[in-house]
């Protein structure tokens, strides 16, 4: 995969991350398992690259961890958002749905518009 | 930092443990889902392992990420703690405003005047000249055998350096003329240089307008051109901008404007208002001895001005073969142009108050620190129970130190409003005679300076009270805490004191040595009454008054119609007024037998006017005074002062005597003319108050003229009410005369030891300044140890102590403490002193008069600081004291 794409796929793949959290506090494993869910298996992404981006968000404090305890009785560290990390998502989200629009908007017409 | 947060701190050391445990929790979340989906246990082992990818990679890059974080939590937790303290430290200052306020007053008065000082000495020391590359531009001159060095170099010695030099790009020459402006307004006497062109490449800066002239200039008889000063182009031509091209006449003669010279050219106040090419005539490049001209030289880039030296020099050796000249070494001195334009005696004074004011810095600082220390003890609980909590030193000692540097910025700041208006009344009071000295502002250095002294006086008052209170046995603070009596003595403090008294000092001598010797000046007798005494510069033009008859004739008209004046008692003409500056001197000798070389008194010559020595009130010791019968056919005649006479004729009578004027010089000066001693005047401070009279001799105007003479009115009405009418009086002589710059004798004698007196005042501001700080040093130390015996005095009062006994322990306690300050001062005043050599007159600077009174004065000071303390022990009411 060339390098320029990479940099898109992780911006996405925070924000991704960050709606996640944005149903409660979750452990890596379980934010996997979300995101394979939701996106029907359709990324492809290796769940290992999922622990660098939690770790980048956490530096940027936008999420926070605590290590608790699962239902199995497991330690497992769990993420959760904190106020930043809300407003970050809501801003990229817009941004986001903004593009895809316009993107859907244009891709989808059937005629050349007349011209300007 | 709360207790949580450390906890996880201690987690995240561990963290390469922490990453393995969250990757295994994961991959054992996968196996157990692909078991569900019906796997074998060591399949879906291979499946998670797939799912997740490459595990070593993934958590080195979570290790690293971590620690990146950890990084950025330290520091910001750093920096947050920081806030913490630095809120806390002002929270700590806000809630003692007495203290504070003393504090940051101290402060404030030590930055500020070491600032404005500083500011100072950097605009005419430090900040460079603006010429382009000024640091290669040189003043060139000859070392004299005495090892100073001559900075006029004749004629013909310039040409050789000019044309040989092999190290210089540009060489000029300039020596100074003056001539009077009209056509525009009135007629205006300007001092200017003759310059040759070389000097505008040697001290190169863009003309304001126009060119400079070049080497086509340097020939005699070329045209007449001029380069006009900032200054006058904008008083004289009100800044016109088509003036370069103008034609405009200077002592009736036409120049044509070709440039104004830049604003900044001329480093000094009066600089020169005009600049005339300077093109020496076979005439004078023979003249072969005679200094006149001022060498300014530009180094080659790469080349050293020792170099430079040695280039010159070696031309020097060749001239000198032919022309040997005495009394020079035949080396070349090449020294900055800024630093021959400052001159080392302002250079001296100007390091000396620099010194002076980091000494009063010191004594603020000494006190502050005291002050600190005194707060220290009433704070020792709060430390301590601080301690108890987990602080530790290291961070007990930055919270101190924060609160230091809050005191210092705060006090950098109020110092500036002190710097600036400590500079404002400096330059309002600046002699005119140091250079550069009024361009001085609150500058980048200046301010840079100022942030510099408060971190170091942060430091310096900070440090030592902090470690002091942080260090302290934690156990013995707790218990002492709770009933203080053991106060007593404080070793740290009083060094303090000590150090702060010695300074002060050391500071107040110097001043005394300065006061004392500008005392011992004023008293000397001048030779003249300078009351009510007005001087003014006329100059007859030569395109004008072209013969000798016409200038004498010139010169005699306006002395009569000065003298109708109503309000003038006297007026005379002298051509150098006593005291004020410039000189000519010349060999003396007996016209009796021949002249032999080495037989001649040195001796300085002037002319006057008849009513002189009656205007003057200057006595006439022997003989008659000259008169207006000593006119041009007259027989030659001088007067003599009487340390001259004594040197050339020892007891004899020496009126009636023949003498011979400039001996061993060429035809230009009438040495073979023999002239009658006609009378001997009193010795008198010729050369400035500071210099002792020196031998001389009177020539009447009218037989031994200059074209420039200095007119002196005694007035029988406040004289310089007369200034006007004396302006009308020469211009109804001649309306193209003007009357230059009058002023009263009593300001020339003034402007004569303007520096000296300028380094004086505020060696004396800084001086008693010094003194009141360390006062209230010694008070606050002797109160302090009063409040902290205050149980101790109850207990001798109720034993039967006098309220006197009480009262001489306490004064002896802050007495002992000063006269150990005192005799260290004393030993450190010896030594810093010595700086003064040279600057103080007429007493050395060992003055014992000055060393006593001085210590006797700082003694009192203290002995005074510690009475209110010592009055209050007295009052101790002993039951409530033992009781508290």
């Amino acid at each position: 995969m060339p390098n320029d794409s990479i940099d898109l796929l992780q911006g996405s793949l925070d924000l991704l991350v960050l709606k996640t959290l944005s149903w409660g506090p979750m452990h890596g494993f379980g934010i996997a398992r979300w995101l394979r869910q939701l996106t029907d298996d359709a990324l492809q992404v290796e769940e290992g690259s999922l622990y660098p981006a939690l770790y980048r968000m956490e530096n940027k404090r936008w999420i926070a961890s605590e290590w608790r305890v699962t239902e199995n009785n497991r330690r497992a560290k769990y993420y959760r958002l904190t106020p930043a990390g809300r407003r970050h998502l809501a801003a990229q989200s817009n941004q986001w749905l903004r593009f895809a629009g316009l993107m859907i908007e244009v891709l989808g017409m059937r005629e050349q518009p007349a011209p300007p | 930092m709360n207790v949580g947060r450390r906890i996880v701190h201690l987690w995240r050391r561990d963290s390469d443990a922490e990453i393995a445990e969250e990757l295994r929790f994961h991959l054992d979340a996968a196996v157990d889902e692909e078991i569900a989906r019906g796997m074998t246990p060591s399949a879906a082992r291979g499946a998670a392992e797939r799912r997740f990818g490459d595990l070593a990679r993934i958590s080195d890059t979570m290790a690293s990420l971590r620690e990146q974080g950890d990084r950025m939590t330290g520091r910001k937790e750093w920096f947050e703690a920081l806030a913490q303290d630095a809120r806390f430290g002002a929270r700590q200052l806000r809630k003692h405003p007495g203290f504070s306020a003393v504090a940051l007053l101290t402060l404030a008065l030590g930055i500020g005047a070491s600032t404005a000082i500083f500011s100072l000495v950097y605009s005419v020391l430090l900040r460079p000249l603006p010429y382009q590359d000024a640091d290669r531009v040189m003043s060139l001159g000859q070392v004299m055998s005495s090892g100073g060095v001559q900075r006029y170099v004749p004629v013909p010695n310039f040409l050789a350096w000019e044309a040989q030099n092999r190290t210089l790009g540009a060489i000029g020459a300039t020596d100074w003329r003056s001539m009077t402006l009209t056509g525009h307004g009135d007629p205006l006497r300007l001092r200017g240089d003759n310059a040759t062109s070389g000097y505008w490449r040697a001290a190169y800066l863009p003309p304001r307008l126009g060119r400079y002239y070049d080497a086509t200039a340097d020939h005699p008889g070329s045209s007449h051109v001029i380069v006009l000063s900032y200054a006058t182009w904008q008083t004289a031509f009100g800044g016109d901008t088509a003036i370069v091209g103008q034609l405009i006449h200077l002592d009736g003669e036409p120049y044509t404007v070709v440039a104004v010279a830049p604003d900044a050219f001329s480093p000094t106040t009066n600089g020169p208002a005009f600049w005339t090419p300077l093109a020496p005539s076979p005439e004078d490049a023979s003249r072969w001895g005679d200094h006149e001209l001022t060498v300014t030289g530009r180094l080659k880039p790469g080349v050293t001005s020792a170099a430079a030296a040695a280039d010159l020099a070696r031309i020097e050796a060749a001239v000198r073969v032919a022309h040997p000249d005495d009394g020079l070494t035949g080396g070349v001195a090449a020294q900055p142009l800024l630093d021959a334009t400052v001159g080392v005696t302002n250079q001296r004074q100007l390091l000396i108050l620099l010194a002076a004011v980091g000494l009063v810095l010191l004594i603020a600082c000494g006190n502050v620190a005291n002050l600190l220390l005194a707060r220290a003890v009433s704070r020792r609980g709060e430390i301590a129970v601080r301690r108890a909590l987990g602080a530790g030193r290291r961070r007990l000692v930055r919270q101190l130190m924060i609160e230091s540097g809050i005191l210092a910025t705060g006090g950098a700041v109020l110092g500036m409003g002190v710097a600036a208006a400590g500079l404002h009344l400096l330059l309002a009071n600046a002699p005119a005679a140091v250079p550069r000295l009024k361009d001085a502002s609150l500058d980048a250095a200046a301010l840079l300076f100022a942030v510099g002294v408060a971190a170091l006086s942060a430091l310096l008052f900070g440090l030592v009270p902090a470690l002091h209170a942080a260090g302290r046995d934690l156990q013995t603070t707790i218990r002492a805490t709770g009933r203080n009596n053991r106060g007593g003595r404080d070793p740290l403090r009083r060094a303090l004191i000590v150090g702060e008294i010695a300074l002060a000092l050391v500071l107040l001598t110097g001043a005394g040595l300065l006061v004392r010797s500008a005392g011992r000046m004023h008293a000397e007798p001048t030779g003249f009454v300078a009351d009510n005494l007005l001087t003014a510069r006329v100059a007859l033009p030569e395109s004008q008054y072209l013969t000798d008859g016409a200038v004498v004739a010139g010169f005699d008209q306006v002395l009569a119609r000065v003298r109708t004046v109503p309000g003038v008692a006297s007026a005379a003409f002298i051509s150098r007024v006593p005291i004020g500056a410039g000189g000519a001197d010349c060999l003396v000798a007996p016209a009796e037998r021949p002249y032999e070389s080495g037989s001649g008194v040195d001796a300085d010559f002037r002319s006057v006017s008849d009513g002189y020595f009656s205007t003057m009130e200057s006595p006439v010791l022997r003989g008659r005074a000259i008169d207006a019968t000593d006119n041009t056919t007259a027989p030659p005649v001088v007067m003599i002062n009487a340390s001259l006479a004594t040197r050339l004729f020892g007891n004899a009578d020496p009126i009636g005597r023949q003498i011979r004027h400039c001996v061993g010089l060429g035809t230009g000066y009438s040495s073979s003319t023999t002239r009658t001693v006609v009378g001997v005047f009193a010795d008198v401070r010729a050369n400035g108050l500071d210099q002792e009279p020196v031998d001389q001799v009177f020539y009447p105007v009218a037989q031994f003229y200059e074209r420039q003479m200095t007119l002196v009115v005694r007035g029988s009405v406040p004289v310089m009410s007369l200034v006007s009418s004396l302006r009308r009086a020469v211009a109804a002589v001649d309306p193209e005369l003007p009357l230059g710059s009058p002023i009263t004798m009593d300001d020339v004698i003034r402007q004569s030891t303007a520096v000296s007196r300028f380094t004086m005042l505020l060696l004396l501001v800084l001086g008693v300044s010094g003194l009141c700080l360390a006062a209230t040093g010694i008070y606050g130390v002797v109160s302090y140890q009063v409040a902290q015996r205050v149980q101790e005095m109850g207990i001798r009062l109720a034993l039967g102590a006098t309220p006197g006994q009480v009262r001489r322990l306490v004064l002896r306690n802050g007495f002992t403490t000063a006269l150990i300050g005192v005799a260290i001062g004393e030993g450190a005043a010896v030594i810093g002193t010595r700086a003064l050599r040279g600057l103080v007159y007429g007493i050395t600077t060992r003055d014992p008069v000055t060393f006593v009174s001085v210590g006797a004065v700082l003694a009192l000071t203290a002995l005074v600081a510690s009475i209110v303390p010592a009055l209050r022990a007295t009052r101790i009411d002993p039951v409530a004291a033992l009781r508290s």
